[in-house]
């Protein structure tokens, strides 16, 4: 098994789960993580050198699905279209509602959203992370959570509640 | 506020662990198959582009032999005859008559064939190349300019001979002799050029 496969297995599913809370949908989470590995397999001979190499992927893959969702979605509806969409996955129905508020997020301010809350970093390396400015950093995550929390404020009995009570 | 916010964090962890689970990874054949194609794809998006781009500039730039011939640039597209331009001879006096001789236009096609010059030109037509050419303006001394000089069929081989006569009075900077017509591979016009040189009689 080469270096890159092994990085590849090791870290396919943890990044699309990440990029997931970023897209609101899987199948583009999907995508841009492939798309981010591949351009990753491109240039693995540099970036095996990296410390972390699955923060370059990560970084990659936020990007593509900040600057690219709009084509992504134009794609997925092509691909509705033509009958060629891949089996839904098996989500909870707490889940997809949860994906469903993160779609009215704004899509800027949700990577913040990942590396601060879920994935517990520090602002300052947020902001590093996405080459932002901490002071941007933390408007973006004071804005999300307010969006965030006004969505499920609007919708007392929804997914998030669910998850609140357990 | 601060119960949502704490709801809603524990919601995406678990989105993303869910997330997690349900990733589905394609074999890795698959990711280096899609990598090898669109290295192709730009490659071949490339050589397109370069050649897209020689094509659309190399007739414009046709290399000139100064001695007075004219051959086409090393990958100027292929046409059904060589194009070439020939000025015999290539030396004259203001109203000097000079013979045009080329190649290379589209069969029974119409040639236009003139003269043009450098800034800091001096070329006034004559009483009779005015009344020859109505609606010829009359060039300023110092401006760069072009003047057509005559008109004439290619032959069915695509090749044509015309004299022309250059304008008088006084002295022309720099001439050039061109002919202008259409060929059998593109519906562009392409010009040929030929340098030439007019001695001032004095």
């Amino acid at each position: 098994m080469t270096d890159f496969e092994e990085f590849y297995e090791s870290s396919y599913a943890r990044l699309v789960g990440q990029l997931f809370s970023v897209t609101g949908s899987l199948e583009q989470a999907e995508d841009v993580v492939q798309e981010a590995f591949i351009r990753a397999l491109d240039r693995w001979p540099r970036i095996q050198a990296y410390d972390v190499p699955e923060l370059w992927v990560r970084r990659v893959a936020i990007n593509l699905a900040v600057s690219e969702i709009r084509r992504l979605r134009r794609r997925a509806a092509a691909l509705l279209r033509l009958g060629a969409q891949r089996p839904q996955p098996q989500l909870t129905p707490q889940t997809a509602e949860v994906a469903e508020l993160l779609l009215r997020v704004p899509v800027n301010q949700r990577p913040v959203l990942l590396l601060h809350d879920v994935l517990d970093l520090p602002i300052d390396q947020v902001a590093g992370q996405l080459g932002l400015p901490v002071s941007t950093v933390r408007g973006r995550l004071a804005r999300a959570r307010a969006n965030l929390a006004r969505h499920l404020a609007a919708d007392p009995e929804g997914a998030l509640s669910h998850h609140g009570r357990r | 506020m601060a119960d949502a916010e704490r709801e809603s964090e524990h919601g995406l962890r678990h989105l993303v662990e869910e997330g997690t689970r349900a990733a589905r990874r394609p074999p890795l054949s698959d990711l280096r198959h899609r990598s090898r194609r669109r290295r192709r794809f730009r490659e071949v998006a490339t050589v397109t582009a370069v050649a897209a781009a020689v094509v659309a500039v190399f007739p414009l730039v046709a290399s000139f032999d100064r001695s007075g011939t004219s051959t086409p640039g090393p990958t100027a597209p292929h046409s059904a005859s060589p194009r070439s331009l020939i000025a015999t001879p290539t030396q004259t006096v203001p109203g000097g008559t000079i013979t045009l001789t080329g190649t290379g236009c589209a069969p029974r096609k119409s040639v236009t064939l003139g003269i043009r010059w450098d800034r800091g030109a001096k070329l006034s037509l004559s009483m009779e190349e005015q009344k020859t050419s109505p609606g010829q303006p009359q060039t300023t001394a110092t401006a760069a300019g072009t003047h057509q000089l005559a008109s004439v069929d290619a032959l069915p081989t695509g090749s044509f001979e015309a004299k022309v006569r250059i304008p008088t009075s006084p002295v022309i900077n720099k001439p050039t002799l061109w002919a202008s017509c259409g060929t059998s591979a593109s519906s562009r016009q392409f010009t040929q050029y030929v340098s030439i040189v007019v001695r001032n009689p004095n």
